[in-house]
């Protein structure tokens, strides 16, 4: 593979990129920038593996395109933690998306990767440096969370009338 | 905040008819593989409190996906980002010239070694050694022949 096809390959990932960004930083313009850094660490960081990849197989090639998606990622969380402490003063509504904005960092992130990303928890747990049990307990604190915000009698009547699917 | 005390209150109810409600939750990201789902599993299909939550949980939960945000990037934002990563190959010399450069430059300077080493070693004390004698047994052999 030529190393155009790699810049390609990142160029179209941004839009998970930037969800995730957003996610951790709820801002527009930090969200991007986040991205831009993380992009430049991860050339920095693996230039060797890029350089790499212009030899490898086709087969060999799909792993190391799947590492590059999770290494941005990664680096995307890794950055966004540092940032966070600094930022997460000017962020406004976080009540807003049902209490979303308002979980735990890693909770966030976890929950997202999860549920919105479709990720499994082998690559949760690379992406966020945490073990198998911080991961679930991520998940589970979460999950309780956001559902504190659903209405308790949401599905009641729909039960007596005969539950839902 | 209501509705979250009528929550609480209704698990602490629940959690009084059966000892394993308060671990039923975890069996939504547990994966299917795993000896606690398993038990999980199969202790739901007998008790009915447990299955009840659960049941009740896994719908909570799927309702609060909608609050979980995928933010879309816009045209203008998508396009500045594109540019950027453009740029930063053509910095950090990962274009495939660049790379070309670097390894056609790389091929010169080994190639040049090679040259150099050469060069040192037909003027090195062993070689200059190897002249005399050759030149001393040529002169020998011109004379006697």
């Amino acid at each position: 593979m030529k190393t155009d096809e790699l810049q390609k390959y990142i160029q179209n990932l941004s839009p998970d990129l930037y969800s995730f960004a957003y996610v951790l930083i709820p801002d527009d313009l930090q969200a991007s920038q986040l991205m831009i850094d993380c992009v430049q660490s991860f050339l920095i960081q693996k230039k060797n593996l890029i350089e790499k990849m212009g030899q490898s197989k086709k087969k060999i090639l799909r792993n190391l395109l799947d590492e590059t998606e999770l290494h941005l990622l990664h680096i995307v969380f890794d950055l966004s933690r540092k940032r966070y402490q600094q930022l997460k003063v000017s962020f406004k509504d976080v009540e807003q998306n049902g209490g979303f904005f308002a979980l735990d960092f890693d909770e966030k992130a976890v929950l997202f990767l999860k549920d919105k990303a479709g990720f499994n928890l082998d690559n949760i747990e690379f992406i966020t440096s945490a073990t198998r049990s911080e991961v679930l307990s991520h998940l589970y604190s979460a999950r309780i969370k956001m559902t504190e915000h659903i209405p308790f009698n949401l599905f009641q009547d729909e039960k007596v009338i005969g539950g839902i699917a | 905040m209501n509705s979250s005390l009528q929550s609480k209150n209704y698990e602490s109810q629940l959690s009084r008819n059966c000892i394993h409600t308060k671990h039923i939750y975890s069996l939504l990201d547990t994966p299917a593989k795993d000896e606690a789902y398993k038990k999980l599993s199969k202790h739901l299909e007998t008790c009915t409190t447990c299955n009840d939550e659960f049941q009740k949980f896994k719908a909570k939960t799927a309702a609060a996906q909608i609050y979980i945000p995928k933010a879309l990037m816009d045209h203008d934002l998508r396009q500045s980002f594109e540019r950027e990563v453009g740029e930063l190959f053509k910095v950090m010399e990962l274009n495939n010239r660049e790379i070309l450069k670097r390894k056609v430059k790389k091929g010169f300077l080994f190639i040049d070694s090679i040259g150099l080493e050469f060069i040192k070693n037909l003027i090195s004390k062993t070689m200059l050694k190897t002249y005399v004698m050759a030149a001393f047994i040529f002169i020998a052999l011109k004379l006697l022949l």
